[in-house]
């Protein structure tokens, strides 16, 4: 199967000088959910901001949907729907109106939009909110919104950063349900996140950063296999993986 | 459902000068337009006076040349972007030049009404250089120098690298100040050739650093960074103009927001699909 995302020797950053990413490589499968972990500045958000186009690769390519952003913007930029860490939303605008923003911009047809806004605010329990401004909930609201916007879109590719911060217990299952709804449905997920249980419970393969380089990658079995820890849970690899390069980069 | 971006612009320009206005009329009713009136005459009676008795060794056309390429370089862009446009805008970045391109033209508008303002007040002056070239004959070549920098500046934005940004700027104001330096002491002939040199070779150099299609979400950290800056002069305005307006902190927070409070939001949605009515 033709991957939908693929990362080949990524190197970037905000400077040359500093790259922040060396040589990445990695593709994610359309139905798959990868894990993306990695300690407090390993460049997991420097490679989202890649993968969304937001800046420009020093080496390497980038490939959504088989196009890079330069040879086919449209295709790239509709191939993928982006939640992140922190809500941004229109302050002026309801919840109901950024829906429905969301589907204009991905060019949803009426009916297809109307059914599945239904969905979503029953499903992350906003139907009584769908005329509040967004200026006036809470965070997890507000990511609520964000995460609704995304599935709005029904993309082949969901790109989240840190999903489940402010989210209430009810409002994660639903993310996490629909979330595999989607997987099956063939869209591929790509999730950054601190919070390995749940990784670890949903995730089909995991990819860890440390110092902006991809240290192991794999299915939670090869990761076992790669460490000698049989049995191990993934934030026990997590240790056993990021301690010793901690050490080696002195950091 | 095509999006009218350019509409959209149009609309959050609307809505930011509605929003400002109060502000300004706060400020025009204190005492401040009159310390400006004075403060603008005293210069005037100054400066007719120095025109009377210029040195001989004054250097007209450096300071002139200088004065003039700094208001050519500089080229703000109010682009009105929103931190959440790099979410909900960003599957129509491949429309978004159409917003920019109404973004550039009101920088050119402004841009080049100041650059004008400033070469009203230096011709007297530059009249008594001895220069070949008369002083309304240099205007139409001054406003082409302030649309090629314009150019050069959307260029300078859409470099991915901020070394080469910045080297290119540096370029530009270089070979600004030279072509404006030709144009006040050469033949017009000559010295639009030396520009237009110039320019070829400010393309050729600037052609090279990689460039992102639009610089989306630059701009909106950009437009962040200035509606702050507003937000922040606006309470100090407030508070010259003698405190008329009852407004703080948490009102100012709504700046440039709403177009019209009887339609909540609708603006965005209007204005981005015109013919699209989701309700």
């Amino acid at each position: 199967m033709e991957p939908l995302v693929e990362v080949e020797e990524l190197s970037g950053g905000y400077s040359p000088r500093r790259p922040v990413l060396h040589g990445l490589s990695f593709s994610v499968a359309p139905g798959e959910m990868v894990g993306l972990l990695g300690l407090n500045g390993a460049g997991k958000s420097t490679t989202i901001r890649h993968l969304l186009g937001l800046m420009k690769p020093f080496a390497g390519s980038v490939r959504i949907g088989g196009v890079t952003l330069e040879e086919d913007a449209e295709r790239y930029r509709r191939s993928f729907a982006y939640v992140p860490e922190t809500p941004l939303l229109f302050d002026e605008l309801t919840v109901q109106e950024h829906l429905r923003l969301t589907a204009m911009a991905y060019g949803i047809d009426e009916s297809t939009y109307a059914g599945r806004a239904e969905r979503l605010l029953g499903e992350f329990r906003m139907t009584d909110k769908r005329s509040a401004f967004a200026a006036h909930l809470s965070k997890g609201m507000r990511q609520k919104v964000m995460i609704m916007n995304a599935l709005l879109a029904a993309p082949p590719l969901y790109v989240i950063d840190e999903p489940f911060l402010g989210l209430d217990p009810l409002a994660v299952r639903s993310l996490l349900e629909r979330l595999n709804e989607e997987k099956r449905s063939g869209s591929a997920i790509l999730m950054s996140s601190h919070i390995l249980s749940t990784l670890e419970a949903y995730c089909d393969r995991y990819l860890l950063l440390h110092d902006g380089r991809l240290i192991v990658s794999g299915t939670l079995e090869a990761l076992r296999e790669s460490a000698g820890m049989p049995g191990a849970t993934l934030e026990q690899l997590f240790f056993r993986f990021i301690v010793p390069e901690r050490d080696a980069y002195g950091t | 459902m095509e999006p009218d971006l350019e509409m959209l612009r149009r609309r959050r320009a609307e809505a930011w000068r509605k929003a400002v206005a109060p502000y300004v009329r706060d400020l025009a009713r204190s005492g401040f337009p009159t310390f400006v009136v004075l403060a603008a005459l005293a210069a005037l009676s100054g400066y007719t006076a120095f025109l009377e008795t210029v040195p001989p060794d004054f250097p007209i056309t450096a300071v002139g040349a200088v004065v003039m390429a700094l208001l050519l370089v500089r080229s703000p862009l109010r682009t009105h972007l929103r931190p959440a446009d790099a979410v909900f805008l960003m599957p129509r970045e491949h429309e978004m030049e159409r917003y920019m391109k109404s973004a550039r033209r009101g920088g050119y508008i402004s841009g080049s009404a100041l650059m004008l303002a400033a070469w009203l007040i230096y011709a007297p002056l530059y009249g008594q250089s001895g220069a070949p070239t008369g002083t309304a004959a240099l205007v139409p070549a001054l406003l082409v120098l302030k649309a090629l920098n314009d150019a050069g500046a959307w260029r300078e934005r859409r470099m991915a690298r901020s070394a080469a940004r910045r080297l290119c700027r540096l370029l530009r104001a270089a070979l600004t100040l030279a072509a404006v330096y030709a144009l006040f002491t050469e033949p017009l002939p000559a010295a639009l050739g030396f520009a237009a040199a110039a320019a070829a070779l400010y393309a050729a150099v600037c052609r090279l650093p990689a460039q992102a299609p639009v610089p989306v979400a630059a701009a909106v950290r950009r437009g962040s960074a200035d509606a702050a800056a507003i937000r922040a002069v606006l309470p100090l305005v407030h508070r010259f103009a003698g405190g008329r307006r009852n407004a703080g902190p948490a009102t100012l927070c709504g700046l440039g927001r709403r177009l019209d409070p009887a339609q909540p939001g609708e603006y965005i949605l209007d204005a981005v699909y015109a013919d699209a009515h989701p309700h």
